[in-house]
């Protein structure tokens, strides 16, 4: 089945995309830890931000700070990164914060802020110089990733702190680029409570959810591009900000920080080149088609799961393109392969290795080196095991019913 | 009525000196800030800010 629990109402969604974006977003989220598919985020709409292009120097933080609150500010704005990403295949870009913890360069940010990127641009909020930055590694179920600035030195630092000292009541500031305004914001408040487990999703409900433990909350308001940036006490960094749910009249804003010590742990994996099941070194393998995701064995049925869920939306026939740029477009082909058991391709990115290969929307995957393929799930399980580099044979039978077998060179995808 | 053979011998205990007969008239602690809450948060969200995608700033 196509997946789409996890993403109940929110009273802070903003985008609206179409039917079949949403339905797509919703789908590939399971597939997506592969890197062999695309993360499809809503465009937001009737947002007016400005561009990453049209991001202002960085500018100061928030008034209303006590004398001890400036002191933190002090010194941890100077480590901080205003991070923009775009989404090419999505169409889509994003911005978030990152802590410098290297003076080389080496920034830690949550995993969400960087998924799904095809490039990433960092600006030192202190000196607004801006860096190309490209993925060390990182951990989706923690939500943390490393990324390098290119050829950065003499950056400044974040001073950490130690998470397992911190208590309740701790006055601290959440720091970031809020909003994604281009700018470092700081907020005030205190440790409202440690050891919090939390269900995270995107604003834009896309992607699945995510759970994470060992959560620091707080009552100091993290917003939309805080992600990544520090919580701070006067001993220095205590968490990266990740997650809050907006307040209303009878009940305060909430945010959620990772400990620094568990995200320093990670970092020190990652920077370590250790893979494991849940951290991935560098950029995963990029065949580079759009499917969906579950067990389903039939083609037929996996198209109609995408149609009802777009509305029951249809490409047509014959006018769908031989491949996509990105998600926009992005249509169920009416005309799929006559096989009984596969993972049906919506569609292909132009140049990826699977649109090199001929392959189009409507073919079915059946077998990956000699290994049956029976679901996009079970695609999803046998790519996993490869790597950017590797070099794999692809089976699939096209809509017209003619079976093909090529070698596929796969490449760095979007991290995932 | 209960038979001897039902009854536990721990409860001998319980009625005994060792009872401590004053407990629930004691303010009961608070729960510690630290334990677990594994109910999650209803409604959480990341917080990475979507901007409008402009192909040449890229």
């Amino acid at each position: 089945m196509l997946e789409n629990a996890g993403y109940g109402p929110s009273s802070r969604r903003r985008g609206s995309g179409n039917m079949f974006t949403h339905a797509i977003m919703a789908v590939l989220g399971a597939a997506l830890a592969t890197g062999l598919l695309l993360v499809f985020y809503n465009p937001s709409s009737g947002i007016s931000l400005p561009g990453s292009g049209a991001v202002p120097a960085p500018g100061s933080a928030s008034g209303s700070l006590t004398g001890g609150e400036q002191a933190i500010v002090s010194k941890v704005k100077p480590g901080l990164v205003i991070i923009n990403t775009a989404l090419q295949y999505n169409s889509e870009a994003a911005a978030g914060t990152g802590m410098v913890i290297n003076a080389n360069g080496l920034v830690l940010t949550n995993n969400h802020v960087i998924n799904g990127s095809t490039k990433i641009r960092a600006t030192v909020a202190s000196t607004g110089t801006t860096y190309t930055a490209t993925v060390v590694g990182y951990d989706k179920t923690g939500d943390i990733a490393l990324i390098q600035l290119q050829n950065a030195s003499g950056l400044t630092t974040v001073p950490i702190g130690n998470s397992s000292s911190v208590k309740a009541g701790t006055a601290v500031v959440a720091l970031g680029n809020a909003e994604g305004r281009g700018t470092i914001t700081a907020k005030p408040g205190q440790v409202t409570a440690l050891n919090q487990t939390i269900t995270a999703s995107e604003d834009g409900g896309s992607t699945a959810s995510e759970t994470l433990h060992g959560m620091i909350q707080t009552n100091a308001d993290i917003v939309p591009g805080d992600s990544g940036g520090p919580l701070a006490s006067s001993a220095g960094v205590i968490g990266m900000d990740t997650a809050g749910s907006e307040g209303n009249n009878q009940q305060a804003s909430t945010g959620f920080a990772i400990p620094v010590n568990t995200a320093l742990s990670v970092a020190r994996q990652i920077a370590g080149g250790h893979a494991s099941a849940t951290i991935t070194i560098g950029y995963p393998p990029f065949v580079g088609i759009f499917t969906g995701s579950g067990t389903e064995s039939s083609p037929q049925a996996q198209a109609q799961q995408e149609q009802q869920q777009n509305g029951g939306f249809s490409g047509g026939s014959g006018n769908a393109p031989r491949c996509y740029t990105s998600n926009s477009g992005l249509s169920v082909p009416s005309a799929i392969a006559p096989v009984s058991s596969g993972a049906l391709v919506i569609g292909t990115i132009c140049g990826s290795p699977a649109a090199s290969a001929g392959m189009t929307g409507g073919a079915v995957i059946t077998a990956v080196n000699g290994q049956a393929v029976r679901s996009p799930d079970g695609l999803t399980g046998i790519l996993s095991r490869f790597h950017p580099g590797d070099t794999i044979s692809v089976t699939w039978v096209s809509p017209s019913g003619q079976r093909t077998t090529s070698s596929l060179h796969l490449v760095a995808g979007p991290p995932q | 009525m209960t038979s001897p053979t039902d009854r536990n011998p721990e409860d001998e205990y319980a009625d005994d000196e060792y009872a401590d007969h004053d407990a629930e008239d004691r303010e009961q602690p608070s729960t510690p800030a630290d334990i677990p809450d594994d109910e999650p948060e209803a409604d959480v969200l990341e917080q990475r800010q979507e901007v409008p995608y402009r192909q040449d700033d890229w």
